[in-house]
């Protein structure tokens, strides 16, 4: 098995429904299982964000008329059922919007800078042997995004270094706050906005100005 | 008269000295007419950016380059313009560098993309993105718009925004907003501090965030807000008068604080993980 074929079976891997086959391939090849093991966090991260609820299905409803009455959904469209998070402090509502939207932008790069060619017969680089240590130690990721920064703008690459570094380090100081009280509303708070830097960061270095 | 002769060798290489740098910089002007609600864009690698709202409905873009390993590329597609910075050959320091200088329809909404900055924005209208990595960003005198600036180390600087909807954003910047005000106010930052001055939108929801940064507030008496104040390992200190609803729940009573003055008419949200939190009155 290789690297392509392990990863397009990632949603059952995660879900620890894999083959046999496939374990093998995420216990031989370290690229691969950093992912799988990034992914699980990040699941895992995603389900503390808050327990999710309906309203009532008369806020639907009203939603509903409203929107057939603006043109928008003609009235036999099914019902609308959005999922949304209750109040909760103000603090946290957008942050949770955001933190989801950025956690998905992190699993998307994810999937997508693991090529198949990275695979075990090739030397790789993994989270264990990043650039530093400690709390702001980058993984194989980050270091990617550092390569195609210093190839595409040398002079901006220390820059998204120290700051890759720096919200690395935001991210292990909310994550050891968390693991040490899991009902550390607060730390949860402070993790998902560290990853929203991150994914920040990301995007800027995918979509900066470079011409 | 050999000093003479000195002199006049001086002041002739000195001439040709200045020729050469007034060769090398290539002033160009563009100029379009956009309708209200038109939007410009401004892409650039290297080098300053200002844009300013004015009278009228021209865009005027003054591009100075400094080397002819850059090219500047305006174009308009409908009511959108698009201006931006092209590297001709590799070009590093001041040969990449580009200077900007735009006047536009206050109304128009633009987007600045400039790494290494400065950006600086000042009587618009119109909804204002700014990026930049290394830049140093400031935003003064705008109204009734959407305001959303990132850096990754550059200082962000707001001076004299009303009603403005703000999402600032950096990693390693500090941020400083003076007379900012709007129903919605966002504040993120990873390693910076974050300094705010000024009144408080009647209504708004105002959210300040840090890892290891100072958070630094201070309101007039007459603020009516619902603050709450919290760093996980850092302090918080309270200059401000406010009638405390609830005591401290963290660890330490210094590094909580709830309270409300006036009507609390608006939230203001302080969270730094490891830095200190003041809050002081005017």
């Amino acid at each position: 098995m290789n690297c392509a074929e392990f990863q397009k079976s990632l949603p059952e891997i995660i879900d620890g429904a894999g083959t046999a086959e496939q374990d093998a391939h995420g216990q031989t090849c370290p690229v691969c299982s950093d992912l799988v093991r990034d992914l699980r966090y990040i699941a895992e991260q995603a389900k503390l964000l808050m327990p999710m609820h309906d309203p009532s299905p008369r806020v639907w409803a009203g939603i509903q008329t409203s929107l057939a009455q603006e043109g928008l959904v003609r009235p036999s469209v099914g019902r609308f059922q959005p999922t949304v998070i209750p109040g909760g402090n103000r603090f946290g509502t957008y942050a949770r919007w955001g933190a989801v939207a950025a956690l998905a932008i992190v699993a998307f790069w994810l999937i997508g800078t693991r090529t198949p060619g990275a695979g075990p017969e090739q030397p790789s680089t993994t989270a264990s042997d990043t650039a530093g240590s400690g709390a702001g130690a980058m993984d194989a990721n980050d270091q990617k995004l550092l390569a195609v920064v210093s190839q595409q703008a040398p002079e901006r690459a220390e820059v998204y270094k120290r700051s890759m570094r720096d919200v690395n380090s935001y991210i292990a100081d909310a994550r050891k706050s968390l693991d040490q009280d899991p009902s550390d509303d607060e730390a949860r708070e402070h993790l998902l906005q560290a990853y929203d830097q991150k994914a920040m960061l990301y995007d800027m270095a995918t979509s900066g100005p470079r011409e | 008269m050999g000093r003479m002769n000195n002199a006049l060798r001086t002041a002739a290489f000195m001439f040709l000295i200045a020729g050469v740098a007034f060769a090398a910089d290539n002033r160009k002007e563009l100029k379009y007419n956009l309708a209200a609600g038109g939007s410009l864009t401004i892409v650039n690698e290297n080098g300053p950016v200002s844009v300013k709202g004015g009278p009228g409905r021209q865009v005027t873009v003054v591009a100075t380059t400094h080397s002819d390993k850059v090219e500047v590329d305006g174009n308009q597609y409908g009511n959108r313009v698009d201006v931006r910075t092209r590297a001709l050959q590799k070009a590093s320091g001041n040969d990449g560098r580009v200077d900007y200088e735009i006047t536009v329809p206050q109304d128009t909404s633009i987007t600045v993309r400039a790494a290494g900055g400065p950006i600086t924005v000042e009587k618009m209208r119109g909804d204002v993105m700014l990026e930049g990595d290394s830049a140093q960003v400031e935003v003064r005198d705008v109204a009734n718009a959407h305001v959303h600036v990132r850096t990754l180390a550059g200082t962000i600087t707001l001076r004299s925004v009303e009603n403005g909807h703000i999402e600032v954003s950096s990693v390693n910047g500090d941020i400083r907003l003076s007379n900012v005000n709007g129903q919605k106010l966002s504040v993120n930052t990873t390693k910076g501090n974050i300094v705010y001055d000024g009144a408080v939108a009647q209504n708004g929801d105002y959210d300040f965030i840090t890892n290891s940064g100072n958070i630094d507030v201070t309101l007039p008496a007459s603020a009516s807000v619902y603050l709450s104040a919290r760093s996980v390992s850092g302090s918080v200190e309270n200059g401000f008068p406010l009638q405390q609803t609830q005591p401290s729940v963290a660890p330490s009573s210094a590094r909580t604080l709830v309270g409300t003055s006036n009507t609390a008419g608006s939230a203001v949200n302080l969270r730094s993980f490891s830095g200190k939190i003041r809050v002081k009155k005017q």
